[in-house]
């Protein structure tokens, strides 16, 4: 279990790199705002799914 | 929000003790708290309003990093130096000096202010619901709701946000936790994306620092008149309302609960990770999504018809004319527009980064008036008792979805915020001199524990006449109440001193007699 929180961990901050990434090239003129609203959208679905799968790791953990 | 800040917004531990050695925590646990805490709903609206009120990007910029340090100063030097000698929570430090009765008092006017926060988030939080479901939505001067639907829409929201507050504090802290970071990256993101946007709408290149200064003080914040019904802010305004807007919490010592557990004083500076990414960076970037709206103003065809009988359409198409104060007016003249552009949160950040931006409004809003609600319910549980914390939480929340149906309280947010530092100021200055004055007076310190009172007549007069003298030069317009609450912290100083040095020298002669 650990590992897969440890991998959850490692998605669920690349997830943040991505949003912000997205909206820097969105600042260059790489991205179309279109798509960067996708981006910054999966981007939020992925964070909150592996913070809460940590979140309810370490609630079953604390019990 | 830190398992600290939920430990002590529980309030159930150490109420009327000094925090143990073991129990106390250590600097990163502070910062991620501050950061967290200062990056909610009421970002959305403060940054905005101040574009409203005509600031320049100078006032802004710098008006902001000045203030923000004073904010963090007054938490180190103000609030963390008595929290961590006494290491007691705000209300049993007060009770001591003030006696119960007072304290009883400074909770209900705390829980009125929670509550009327929690009124303006969950209207913030109905904005993304309205952007959703494209319901009509208040303008900026609104006072009153100006729709059923909209008094539906706030009713539901706010209905939910209350059940949630009076199930319990744990899951919704639980869920601030994991939304923290990506809110903070959220709020940076907007930023960075409006930025985008004014560079592409606005035509102008960004190759270096000076065209970002260029693009900020001549398109993004370019100061001038405010927009009408709305107070012109300048640098002073910035600062003050920078440094005051968490004045119940710092120079008022609110935070004294948080900071018992610090083990150095110096720690106040985690403030710093609150103050510039919340009241910097995020007031930034919000400000910056309502100005672009000023830029992407999406009329509605009976509109364009009356600006083209204004002989004005040809001029907007060209964007030469950009929504400022002047044009406002010119466009509420000709009948195009009822009342400057409002301060939506949900729209603003739909149009920035889509449907993620809606789930950021309702998340801030959310996560801010859950706790907000729930600390409204312990307070006035505290004064009354014998009913339950769910039944009481629940009512709070209603009241405060009530409040929230009324568009002025969360368009006048500025005013709001200052008067709540205002008002709760003086027990903060009472606990100051009390702490560190008192004793060099030759007076005595927590002298409703000593005398046994229910009420110190000299902290309660200091208090009553330093608000009231504040409140009627801030109502008369003799001082802007942004300015007014740092003489007021004077004045209930010397007030206190004076007031005890009587009172407390008539007692002695009484009980020598």
């Amino acid at each position: 279990m650990k590992t897969i929180s440890l991998i959850a961990t490692i998605i669920g901050y690349s997830s943040l790199a991505g949003l912000t990434l997205s909206s820097l090239l969105f600042l260059s003129g790489r991205l179309e705002l279109d798509q960067t609203k996708q981006h910054i959208l999966i981007a939020t679905f992925v964070w909150f799914i592996t913070a809460g799968f940590n979140m309810y790791q370490s609630a079953k953990r604390d019990k | 929000m830190s398992d600290q800040n939920e430990k002590t917004s529980h309030g159930n531990e150490y109420e009327r003790e000094p925090v143990p050695e073991k129990a106390l925590l250590g600097f990163k646990s502070f910062v991620g708290m501050y950061a967290g805490e200062h990056c909610a709903g009421t970002e959305l609206m403060i940054g905005p309003l101040f574009v409203a009120a005509g600031v320049s990007a100078f006032d802004i910029v710098a008006g902001l990093l000045i203030g923000n340090l004073l904010a963090v100063l007054s938490w180190m030097l103000f609030c963390a130096p008595i929290a961590t000698r006494t290491r007691l929570t705000l209300y049993y430090q007060a009770e001591k000096i003030c006696g119960r009765h007072l304290v009883t008092i400074y909770n209900l006017a705390n829980g009125v202010m929670f509550t009327i926060l929690a009124g303006a988030m969950i209207m913030v939080a109905t904005t993304a619901f309205g952007q959703w479901f494209k319901l009509p939505m208040p303008g900026l001067n609104d006072m009153y709701p100006n729709s059923a639907v909209w008094i539906i829409a706030v009713l539901l929201v706010g209905s939910v946000i209350s059940l949630v507050a009076s199930c319990g504090y744990k899951m919704v802290s639980n869920i601030a936790n994991m939304a923290a970071p990506w809110l903070v990256l959220m709020f940076i993101v907007c930023g960075i994306i409006a930025l985008g946007e004014f560079i592409k709408v606005s035509g102008r290149e960004v190759n270096s620092a000076t065209d970002l200064w260029e693009l900020a003080d001549k398109v993004i914040w370019r100061g001038g008149k405010p927009f009408p019904g709305q107070v012109k802010f300048s640098f002073w305004h910035v600062m003050f309302f920078a440094w005051f807007c968490n004045m119940a919490w710092h120079i008022g010592m609110s935070d004294l609960t948080i900071f018992r557990f610090a083990r150095r004083s110096w720690y106040g500076a985690a403030s710093a990770t609150g103050m510039y990414l919340g009241h910097f960076i995020a007031w930034l970037a919000a400000g910056m999504l309502y100005s672009l709206q000023m830029y992407k103003i999406d009329l509605q065809p009976a509109e364009l018809d009356a600006l083209r009988e204004a002989g004005i359409l040809a001029k907007l198409q060209s964007q030469e004319m950009i929504l400022t104060a002047d044009t406002i007016r010119e466009l509420i003249a000709t009948g195009v527009l009822k009342s400057p552009p409002a301060v939506l949160p949900g729209p603003m950040t739909y149009s920035a980064v889509g449907v993620a931006g809606l789930i950021c409004v309702i998340m801030a809003s959310w996560t801010t008036a859950n706790p907000t609600i729930y600390r409204a319910g312990l307070a006035f549980q505290a004064i009354m008792p014998r009913f339950s914390r769910f039944k009481v939480t629940f009512v709070i929340g209603l009241i405060a979805t009530l409040t929230g149906m009324f568009p002025a309280v969360a368009m006048q947010l500025l005013d709001f915020v200052a008067l709540w530092g205002l008002i709760l100021m003086p027990m903060g200055a009472i606990i100051f001199v009390d702490f560190w004055l008192f004793k060099k007076l030759g007076l005595k310190s927590n002298y409703a524990e000593l005398s046994k009172k229910h009420f110190n007549i000299a902290a309660g007069l200091a208090w009553l006449i330093s608000v009231s003298i504040c409140f009627w030069l801030a109502y008369t317009g003799k001082v802007q109440i942004y300015f007014v609450s740092l003489p007021g912290w004077f004045l209930t100083t010397i007030l206190y001193i004076s007031i005890s040095m009587f009172y407390q020298k008539r007692k002695l002669e009484n009980e020598n007699n």
